[in-house]
């Protein structure tokens, strides 16, 4: 057990790392309706990642100032990265919330996203899906606006919905709670939309 | 975290004041979620195993100090308040297990996403000594 006295600094950050990588590889998927559960275990294995960079910089001056060129390396790198990929998206929201000013009060439109999921195969990233529900509370002229319920519930019949609505006489917003019947599909579905 | 906060406390200090917010944290996180208690009992029972290991810990201590957790574990096994353990599981494929692996760092673009965790990793836990 030598090399266990003698184990880094940082040693016990790094076997928890593991463990926790080890929870997610043991941990089920799913378990009934419930689902991401062995996920849970990798947020707490970066934390802990990290922890493990904190007590090697305590270990003295030289090791403090590598670990700030790495650190900061990779989160310049990260930024310039997520600039590159969100500036164009936030110009294309833009466009879309510019035409959703357009939309004469009272009109019915279902907003539809047609743009395929970002790395499809595991559909991780789908910023568009929602712009419709962004843009009709900003721009909603009238209290009979009308927002689609969009989910992706899969046996559900009905589901019940909450919604903050602003009640254009009082100005106040409120709630507003009812149970709407779905449409099930294969994986989406839309409900009848909702008074806004 | 809060928990492991107490228990590192209490690990590190005889304190019985450590060791009873340790146990009240534990008691309150379980209450709100049954991951809390796991995740738990995974970053005590790692430190307890290096502490033993290494010496430092005595087994009676160490047993002392997972006891709670492993209390809250048995009662979670025998009663399963509020939880259906008789649900369906599902684990995937070891295909979709390892794919899933960097899913925290896939935003965008798989071929810079991976590279990106690497660097973080590498950052963190393999500075030049």
């Amino acid at each position: 057990m030598s090399w266990l006295r003698d184990s880094e600094v940082a040693g016990e950050q790094l076997l928890i790392t593991a463990a926790l990588a080890l929870v997610y590889l043991i941990t089920p998927y799913q378990i009934g309706v419930v689902t991401y559960l062995d996920m849970r275990a990798l947020h707490y294995a970066s934390l802990f990642l990290i922890c493990a960079g904190v007590r090697y910089a305590e270990t003295g001056a030289k090791m403090q100032a590598t670990q700030l060129a790495a650190a900061s390396t990779v989160a310049v790198l990260n930024l310039v990265y997520l600039a590159t990929c969100m500036l164009p998206q936030n110009a294309a929201l833009g466009d879309y919330r510019r035409l959703a000013r357009e939309i004469p009060a009272d009109a019915k439109v279902l907003p539809i996203d047609t743009r395929a999921p970002l790395q499809g195969s595991h559909r991780y990233y789908d910023p568009f899906r929602h712009a419709g529900a962004y843009a009709t509370p900003n721009h909603a002229r009238s209290r009979h606006t009308s927002l689609p319920v969009i989910c992706s519930l899969t046996s559900l019949t009905s589901v019940t919905v909450t919604a903050r609505t602003r009640r254009r006489r009082s100005g106040t917003w409120s709630l507003s709670v009812g149970r709407v019947p779905m449409w099930t599909g294969n994986e989406y579905c839309a409900s009848t939309a909702i008074s806004w | 975290m809060f928990a492991y906060g107490w228990f590192c406390k209490a690990v590190h200090t005889p304190s019985r004041r450590a060791y009873a917010w340790f146990v009240l944290l534990l008691l309150l996180s379980y209450a709100i979620h049954l991951s809390a208690l796991l995740f738990v009992i995974t970053l005590a029972g790692v430190s307890c195993a290096l502490g033993v290991l290494k010496g430092q810990m005595s087994l009676k201590r160490a047993a002392m100090l997972l006891l709670p957790a492993f209390l809250l574990l048995l009662f979670q096994i025998a009663l399963s308040p509020g939880t259906d353990i008789h649900g369906d599981y599902g684990w995937g494929t070891w295909v979709s297990k390892l794919s899933w692996f960097a899913f925290q760092a896939c935003r965008f673009k798989l071929a810079i996403d991976l590279p990106l965790l690497m660097a973080f990793a590498a950052a963190a836990a393999f500075p030049s000594q």
